[in-house]
């Protein structure tokens, strides 16, 4: 009896050891991951130096992690054990009584230090092209993502836990003039009941931009912008963004994206990323829609510099000086100006202040959410 | 490497698995030898040198002190025992000390006397602590010279109880270095056991310590009441359940590979007094100092003024084993002092003290300890001291207190049941209850076994937040 006992468990570890040990290394492995957005560790180079620093251990640990078998999978377990256990975020998500997701950042995820440095670059950057282009044609946008805003659908005392965007926002608000601030905070708060932001990405939806677009047009007295006017059409159905792919939960639902185009305007938009010499037709890259990394689809997603060519013939050109944010943002933009450079300091590491003068730029937005603004390093090309 | 690791559970272990029991008896032991010089030196490529110099040199003065001992020479014998303690001591002071003795020299003089800097070997408390028993049980006739270098090296390097113990003392094994016999019962056993470690460490310490870690990010020096409370109970669970967890794995290691390890915790958190809590924590530490310097020492024998200076000095060395740092001989004092004061009296008061009582006072004293053992700087350790009793103006909670508390409440109450042996009760209970049903019985054991390491395994995937908390000892 104990005998078989002790058989049955012997086996029972001999095939899952051995089992999953065969499994693992007959599965191909993969070079990306799309889930989590980022390469993967491939088998290292052997070499005798590297394995007595222990770089080589270092990176074969690293690719068994990445290439073990159905690590998705692993991750969704793991997350709906803590959901089970009660956990009010996991791996830095909070789950909403809706089904949604939404990213937290933690107070401690942010340096005092470098929000103070930010914030003096960006009254650098204000105060420089007030002067240059004058206080119309300068505006400072922050805006507050759905962990700042939506906060009766954080758990209990979760506000507790989170970075005081609201707070940031005071502070830089009080760096720059009042005509070159967009209130975003006011806007999306009185939208806050609508879909503006994604329940499973940490970006605001095309609404969202879209009522910040509004506000900005009105504020700087240029026009007046109506919902009516645009024709939206539904990008795609199956969105889940990096909220997602930080916690993976089971029974999530996919989101829709929307795209915004104006009516009335019949405009050909070209782009041209990178300085490069290739001209894009359209506004958004159809493939990424295809991929995990939908949100990319909007003007081509992360890049140095996208220039934007197409929209009202009035010799203007506009600067964005952004994060991720301004993406579907800037589809809304590009019919107001005749050209529109989207500069990301992440990876624009040049003289800013020397690109805005070679390309004539005729109006500025620095625009950026509020976490990032907070969190960003790469800001120091505005130091003097 | 870790056990708990894919690293080891997918690769290492099935092939050393394969080749051991794949091969014949006789190269078994090399088979471990070499498997272990790999595990060790994974991490740490140039410092398997160290380990296998502290095997030679007791290997030939085991050898020495046999001989001498044949001969009649007690003298000579005697002084290779004591060289082995210098070797080994030595080792320890050069690569575990170095840096803190001289700081406190150049601190105490001003001056500056530069800093080697060295790493800490891994596993270097251990080992050394285990050559030693080796030369001294020789000496003292209670284990025989081992001839094979294999089968010694194999007994310093063996990987399951390498890096983190248990210390297991030469006499322990020493019959099963040449004739063990390796069988299916003990096999399953081991597994069991190797599963339950894997859970302790990777569903309950690792998850626990992120909460401790989170604390300390929030600023140990602002923390209210609440938080620092939270903070040192998530520590005293993680280091608990980091510990004991490996060193389950490690005794259910040895055991599918035929050794059977002395137990090294024994539920020490049902303590009911701190002497108590020390015969269940980390035995084969203890029962080390017992046996090698508390007994030589005179132990109880000559009179209570110089057993009390004996339990000084244990403690004093017990501190300062943990780290290079003064928290750790801080630690070592507060439990000396706490262990003289109730072998003097305080034991016997206590009998009459309701149990809930001595509960209380253990688990709060005990709590209090690792209040100090947990943070190396002393500045931050009386910080972490007045937050908890309310001495830096904090207050008793805030908003994150309360959050912390409740998202971790399920943990908290798990990792409590856990800390007894209620568990353990409640599964003889099964078993016993499923006894006339042994396909039943054996589809519960396995089943369990197999969740467990699922898991394990989900959680080893999501995060590579997976420290040993002993790598530093």
């Amino acid at each position: 009896m104990k005998k078989q006992e002790a058989i049955a468990t012997v086996a029972v570890f001999i095939v899952l050891i051995f089992g999953l040990t065969l499994w693992n290394l007959l599965t191909p492995d993969r070079a990306f991951s799309y889930n989590e957005n980022k390469s993967l560790q491939q088998f290292p180079k052997f070499s005798v130096e590297a394995l007595f620093e222990g770089e080589w251990q270092e990176d074969f640990e690293a690719y068994l992690t990445d290439q073990f078998l159905a690590r998705d999978a692993w991750v969704s377990l793991y997350v709906g054990v803590e959901q089970i256990m009660q956990k009010k975020d996991v791996n830095n998500v909070f789950f909403t009584e809706d089904g949604g997701m939404i990213a937290m950042d933690t107070k401690q995820s942010v340096k005092d230090t470098l929000v103070e440095k930010n914030l003096n670059r960006l009254e650098r950057f204000a105060k420089y092209f007030q002067e240059k282009l004058g206080a119309e044609h300068t505006s400072v946008m922050l805006v507050p993502t759905a962990q700042a805003m939506l906060t009766e659908q954080l758990p209990a005392n979760g506000q507790d836990m989170i970075f005081d965007q609201l707070a940031l926002l005071e502070q830089a608000r009080e760096r720059v003039d009042a005509q070159v601030w967009i209130d975003a905070e006011s806007v999306m708060a009185a939208h806050k009941d609508e879909y503006i932001y994604y329940k499973t990405d940490h970006h605001w939806t095309m609404t969202g931009a879209f009522y910040a677009y509004q506000e900005w047009m009105g504020q700087k007295g240029y026009k007046d912008v109506k919902l009516e006017d645009y024709d939206i059409t539904v990008l795609s159905e199956e969105f889940l963004g990096t909220t997602y792919s930080k916690a993976p939960a089971w029974g999530i639902q996919p989101e829709q994206m929307l795209g915004f185009s104006l009516r009335e305007a019949a405009n050909e938009y070209t782009l041209r990323i990178d300085e490069g010499d290739e001209l894009i037709n359209g506004l958004y890259n159809e493939e990424k829609l295809a991929e995990k990394d939908k949100y990319a689809a909007y003007v081509y997603g992360n890049t140095a510099i996208t220039e934007i060519q197409g929209g009202e013939k009035n010799g203007r050109v506009l600067m964005i000086y952004k994060d991720s944010y301004a993406h579907c943002f800037a589809t809304l933009a590009a019919a107001d100006f005749e050209t529109v450079y989207l500069v990301d300091p992440r990876y624009y590491l040049f003289d800013i202040w020397n690109f805005a003068e070679e390309k004539q730029v005729t109006d500025v937005l620095f625009l950026f959410n509020a976490i990032n603004f907070a969190q960003e390093t790469n800001l120091y090309t505005l130091d003097e | 490497m870790v056990f708990s690791s894919l690293l080891f559970l997918f690769c290492f272990f099935p092939a050393v698995l394969a080749l051991y029991f794949a091969c014949p008896r006789k190269w078994r032991n090399f088979i471990l030898f070499a498997a272990s010089l790999i595990f060790y030196a994974w991490g740490e490529p140039v410092y398997v040198v160290l380990m296998i110099f502290s095997t030679v040199v007791d290997y030939v003065l085991g050898a020495a002190v046999d001989k001498y001992k044949t001969a009649g020479n007690m003298k000579k014998a005697k002084g290779a025992v004591i060289a082995s303690a210098i070797i080994n001591l030595s080792l320890l002071g050069v690569f575990k000390y170095s840096d803190f003795l001289i700081g406190n020299i150049n601190a105490l003089l001003g001056i500056s006397i530069p800093m080697p800097g060295l790493a800490l070997p891994i596993g270097i408390s251990f080992y050394t602590f285990q050559t030693m028993s080796y030369t001294i049980d020789i000496y003292r006739g209670e284990a025989q010279r081992q001839d094979n270098i294999i089968a010694f090296g194999t007994y310093v390097a063996l990987f399951p109880q390498l890096i983190a113990g248990p210390i297991v003392r030469y006499q322990t094994v020493a019959e099963e270095m040449m004739g063990r016999k390796e069988n299916v019962d003990d096999f399953a056993s081991g597994i069991h056991r190797f599963m339950i470690g894997l859970g302790k460490k990777v569903l309950l310490a690792n998850s626990i310590g992120l909460v401790w870690e989170q604390v300390c990010a929030m600023g140990i020096d602002t923390l209210p009441m609440l938080s620092a409370w939270i903070g040192i109970i998530a520590f005293s669970f993680q280091i608990y359940f980091d510990f004991s967890g490996y060193s389950d794995m490690a005794i259910g290691l040895g055991r599918m590979f035929g050794f059977h390890f002395l137990e090294n915790f024994e539920y020490p958190y049902m303590s009911r007094s701190i002497t108590e809590f020390w015969r269940r924590w980390h035995i084969s530490l203890g029962t080390w100092f017992r046996e090698y310097v508390y007994i030589p020492l005179g132990g109880n024998r000559k009179g209570k003024n110089r057993q009390i200076l004996n339990l000084a000095i244990v403690w004093l060395l017990t501190g300062i084993w943990h780290g290079a740092s003064w928290n750790f001989m801080l630690w070592g004092c507060y439990f000396g002092i706490i262990l003289i004061v109730e072998k003097l009296f305080l034991l016997k008061a206590m009998k009459k003290w309701p149990v809930v009582l001595q509960h209380l006072y253990a688990i709060f004293l005990i709590v209090v300890g690792w209040a100090l053992f947990s943070l190396t700087d002393l500045g931050q350790v009386g910080s972490l001291m007045a937050a908890m009793f309310g001495l830096n103006g904090a207050g008793f909670a805030t908003g994150e207190s309360w959050y912390l508390l409740t998202s971790n409440l399920v943990l908290l109450v798990i990792l409590v049941l856990a800390s007894t042996d209620w568990p353990k009760k409640l599964a003889v209970k099964v078993q016993t209850m499923l006894q006339n049903q042994p396909v039943i019985k054996t589809v519960v054991s396995n089943v369990f076994l197999v969740i467990v390491f699922i898991l394990a395994l989900a959680y080893l995937v999501n995060g590579a937040y997976n420290p040993f908390l002993y790598f530093r000892f």
